[in-house]
């Protein structure tokens, strides 16, 4: 008996491995491969000068707040942010039908991917965000 | 002695088995007397990012790549313009390859457009056209007969339904191969299947 509860233990914590030793942000990679990527590239880093990279971590810290709004609305691309980007007059477009889950599964995801910033996008601080948006 | 030749008709059987298959010829035939005739890639005749008009003879004695595409779509052409970028770096400027990438979007692509596009694209490859289609019509033919889709619809982000295909046409102008230019994976196989036409054609 003793032998098969130890097998059986073992096969369970097998299965558990495989079950959760995947991609901590599985479901903020999904909205990022989908919605993201095909401008700003599978790893964030941009394309050309016609999609800027993601990478500008001191930038993506001061407008924090701002993202929310930003993905769900697009932005229009004023002459501040141009000249701090340094990029194109492409606009990027709204992402209507991501909801504060979805957007804090794929800033989640980023963060933890580029950014790193200790604290994680809560869906507070994003429906917060939302209520904001000008 | 047996032994090695036993081993010889096993050798001989896998390399034929693994031998890459020669790739279809794709798209509509008719058969008259007795010939089949394979549909063609569209004659066109069309400026490109530096205003130089470009016409099938361009293409004579090579293969090539066609991507349909808009300077302002926001969904699938950045990755299939990437995917294009991807495939030319691949064969770093293979003399036999072009690159086609017509804009179906006639009002806004100028020519100026699509060179300040290809500017920021911040690629150098040769044989990498942007193309202007210069209406509707003419638009509609070249898609159809590549077997692609783009129509106006206002309610598309972007302001066109379009199809993201690669196509991939032989010297002869008859359709080999295609692939999804969004899927990095079809793409692998896509950049395969180029490799075993350009093998065709030695």
């Amino acid at each position: 008996m003793k032998w098969n509860s130890a097998i059986i233990l073992l096969l369970a914590s097998g299965f558990q491995s495989c079950q959760f030793s995947d991609h901590p942000y599985k479901e903020g990679k999904l909205v990022y491969l989908q919605q993201c990527s095909p401008c700003h590239g599978n790893t964030g880093e941009g394309f050309g000068k016609l999609y800027p990279n993601l990478s500008d971590t001191a930038y993506i810290r001061q407008h924090r707040n701002e993202l929310a709004c930003w993905i769900r609305h697009g932005i229009g691309m004023p002459a501040s942010v141009r000249s701090t980007l340094r990029h194109s007059d492409m606009t990027m477009p709204g992402f209507k039908t991501l909801n504060a889950v979805d957007l804090s599964n794929v800033l989640n995801y980023i963060n933890h991917e580029l950014w790193k910033f200790s604290g994680e996008f809560s869906l507070q601080e994003l429906e917060n965000g939302l209520k904001s948006c000008p | 002695m047996r032994l090695p030749a036993a081993y010889l008709i096993v050798l001989t059987l896998l390399s034929l088995s693994c031998s890459k298959k020669k790739l279809p010829i794709l798209g509509l035939r008719q058969i008259e007397n007795g010939d089949t005739i394979y549909a063609k890639t569209p004659d066109f005749s069309f400026l490109n990012q530096y205003g130089n008009r470009m016409d099938k003879s361009i293409l004579e004695g090579q293969i090539h790549v066609a991507n349909f595409f808009f300077t302002s779509c926001p969904t699938i052409c950045p990755k299939t313009i990437r995917s294009m970028i991807r495939i030319a770096e691949h064969f770093k400027d293979h003399p036999k390859i072009s690159y086609l990438n017509f804009s179906i979007d006639y009002k806004k692509d100028s020519v100026e457009r699509l060179k300040s596009y290809y500017d920021k694209l911040q690629v150098s490859i040769k044989q990498f056209h942007l193309l202007h289609i210069p209406s509707m019509e003419e638009i509609k033919r070249v898609t159809e007969m590549y077997m692609s889709i783009a129509v106006e619809d206002p309610d598309a982000p972007g302001g066109f339904d379009h199809s993201g295909w690669l196509l991939l046409a032989d010297k002869d102008f008859h359709i080999r191969s295609y692939c999804l230019g969004t899927d990095d994976k079809e793409v692998d196989r896509f950049i395969e299947d180029i490799e075993s036409l350009l093998d065709e054609m030695e």
